[in-house]
């Protein structure tokens, strides 16, 4: 949302909207495997300038709270400009006299993103959220590609033991196909209420 | 004019028409690995069959097996020829075509000059059989071996200081004590006079690696006469987890110092929960490290890499300490659902024949399984190591379980292992019994 807003009306504000949508079009597949060689410990770009700060070598894959980290990283990395993409559509399409008008009438930047702008963009958000939830749920390709899981349990995910059981264990599809199941009711689960909590059928008007 | 140019074309439509009906088109999946020595493989016996066309398409180790598992389970018939990976024996096998039983069938196919009893006995067995059935020919011989720097090894200072520290002469180890330190004494953290950052390249990571990585260390004493007294022989279907009775070995004291020298070892290594093979092998070929336990394949590319040059000098090859390195290594097969056959059968005998052997190790580094290759001359002159260190690393390799269960098998101890080297787990008895009790309960035993 920071990004959607510092980039309206800015200079090469084009560019950067373009730039910004690069890693959502990569392929997981590769983004893992460029993941993968930027965590490197010994020869990783990330490493090494880390080092330039003064920071000691992290083994971003071998240790459970980095290669947490790491998973997370490159999730955000690469579903950043989804979100982004979404709410700058929105602030792009917010009504511009309401605005102004709080301009007019005293309010400064913050004060009409804060009471104006942020109010109108909170079902956005909310949808947003949900889709989110909703992903983060079911990784599976970047957990595949860099992880594989491990170290140890760290970063195993419910949809990669579904493909353990599905495909790697020897096409037990039946066990696997349940395990879909139960994965696709703890999401609606999660989603009524998200969409309860959030109250979003009334921000909705649903 | 026109009526000429017309014919000519129908001419040539026709010609290629009846040339694409007639040629027979074989597919082949293979590993990554194999798979460019299986291309040269492919363009000389097309050369020699032109009605044959042969399309070798690499698959990745974690598709190419469940791909394989769902043709074979379906009939489909996607594949002609495959290379299998010998744990994944018990699970093909009932897909996968006879070779014996189809040699008989058609004697007229079977290659005068293929010589069956030329192959490494082990390897004949482990990449070619499932209990009494032939499904397949032994393409990639392959145990782990132990690289290391030779020049450091020799260098007269560095000798000299081993010895005055540890009392004995420096020498490439013979067990994983002698490794630790010797892994010790080339840390720099440890040793800051050491020419190399760590002293050895270790992968452990939460793949299937770490299944093999762990019977380098288990195998010395699985296979040692206390070993043997204790769990009975090594049964070359359910491999060096297994006693011979077939209950799991691994949950006992020797598991345990198992893992212990793992774990030791891992404090002069380069991020081994976060290293796989490409890790590695980039480790020893940046000279980063002294040593690092490896497949064959990594010589092609150590070969090239300018810190390791002149390369003769530089590597050295030894048997793994302990003296079990962990088996590996691909058969190649024909899916029994197969509409090519007898091509595929002439072709498979050609890769795997002498001098498909010949050409794969001297080409692509891809681990001989013939004796007379082991022993050719030409063979000898480029890798002198190889009659000593492979015949003695394949002879005393242990095996990773060869039965349909050893995917699942595999994920449970994985997933232990890697967190007792995390220490998520207590590296005890306790905690192996619980997924010996797993294993047993998938085994119905």
């Amino acid at each position: 949302m920071a990004i959607a807003f510092l980039l309206r009306d800015t200079f090469g504000e084009r560019v950067f909207r373009s730039a910004l949508l690069i890693p959502m079009m990569v392929p997981a597949v590769v983004a893992g495997i460029a993941w993968k060689m930027l965590y490197n410990f010994e020869f990783g770009p990330v490493n090494y300038f880390l080092s330039l700060l003064g920071i000691p070598k992290i083994s971003w894959l071998g240790t459970q709270f980095f290669s947490r980290l790491g998973v997370i990283l490159i999730d955000v990395w690469q579903w950043t400009p989804f979100v982004f993409l979404v709410l700058y559509a929105g602030l792009q399409s917010l009504p511009r006299d309401v605005v102004e008008a709080s301009f007019v009438d005293g309010a400064s930047g913050f004060s009409a993103f804060r009471y104006i702008e942020f109010p109108l963009l909170r079902p956005l958000l909310f949808v947003v959220l949900i889709i989110r939830v909703i992903d983060a749920l079911k990784i599976f390709d970047i957990v595949y590609m860099v992880t594989f899981g491990g170290p140890g349990s760290s970063t195993h995910s419910y949809s990669f033991y579904i493909y353990k059981v599905g495909v790697s264990f020897g096409w037990d599809i039946g066990y696997a196909s349940a395990l879909s199941v139960l994965l696709l009711l703890a999401v609606s689960l999660l989603v009524s209420l998200l969409i309860r909590v959030l109250r979003l059928r009334e921000t909705l008007e649903l | 004019m026109r009526k000429g140019i017309v014919t000519g074309l129908a001419v040539v439509l026709v010609f290629l028409f009846v040339s694409v009906a007639c040629a027979v088109n074989l597919v082949v999946w293979s590993s990554p690995d194999n798979a460019d020595a299986l291309h040269e493989l492919a363009q000389n016996f097309m050369a020699k069959n032109p009605d044959v066309q042969i399309e070798v398409t690499p698959l990745s180790w974690e598709v190419l097996y469940p791909r394989i598992l769902q043709d074979l389970t379906s009939g489909a018939g996607s594949f002609d020829v495959t290379t299998w990976d010998l744990m994944t024996a018990g699970a093909i096998a009932p897909g996968m075509l006879d070779l014996e039983a189809f040699a008989k069938e058609h004697p007229e196919l079977v290659d005068p000059n293929f010589d069956d009893e030329d192959f490494i006995p082990t390897a004949k067995y482990v990449y070619g059989y499932w209990k009494d059935k032939r499904i397949g020919y032994p393409f990639y011989g392959a145990a782990m071996f132990f690289f290391y720097r030779k020049d450091l090894f020799s260098d007269p200072a560095l000798q000299a200081k081993f010895k005055a520290e540890y009392g004995r002469d420096l020498a490439v180890p013979k067990t994983w004590e002698e490794a630790k330190e010797v892994a010790k004494f080339f840390t720099k953290k440890f040793n800051p006079d050491s020419p190399t950052e760590y002293g050895i390249a270790l992968m452990f990571p939460r793949t299937h690696t770490l299944f093999y990585m762990y019977l380098n260390f288990f195998g010395p004493y699985r296979r040692s006469p206390e070993g043997i007294a204790k769990f009975g022989k090594v049964d070359l279907d359910w491999g060096d987890y297994f006693t011979a009775d077939g209950l799991p070995a691994f949950n006992s004291e020797e598991g345990v110092r198992a893992l212990q020298d793992m774990i030791d070892l891992m404090q002069y290594a380069p991020d081994p929960l976060g290293s796989d093979y490409g890790e590695t092998l980039e480790a020893f070929g940046k000279g980063m490290v002294a040593m690092v336990p490896q497949w064959t394949a990594c010589l092609a590319s150590w070969k090239e890499s300018p810190l390791l040059q002149p390369f003769e000098e530089k590597v050295g090859v030894a048997v793994m300490p302990g003296g079990t390195p962990v088996s590996g290594g691909w058969g190649l097969g024909i899916n029994a659902a197969s509409k090519n056959k007898e091509v595929a059968f002439r072709f498979i005998q050609y890769a795997t024949s002498k001098e498909g052997d010949k050409i794969q190790w001297l080409k692509y580094r891809i681990g001989p399984t013939r004796k007379s290759v082991v022993e050719d001359p030409e063979v000898l002159a480029d890798s002198p190591w190889l009659k000593e260190a492979y015949i003695a690393s394949l002879d005393g390799a242990s095996h990773r379980p060869r039965i349909p269960e050893e995917p699942r098998l595999e994920d449970i101890l994985v997933g232990t292992l890697s967190e007792i080297l995390l220490g998520q787990q207590p590296n005890s008895i306790e905690t192996l019994n619980l997924v010996a009790d797993e294993w047993k309960k998938i085994l119905g035993r």
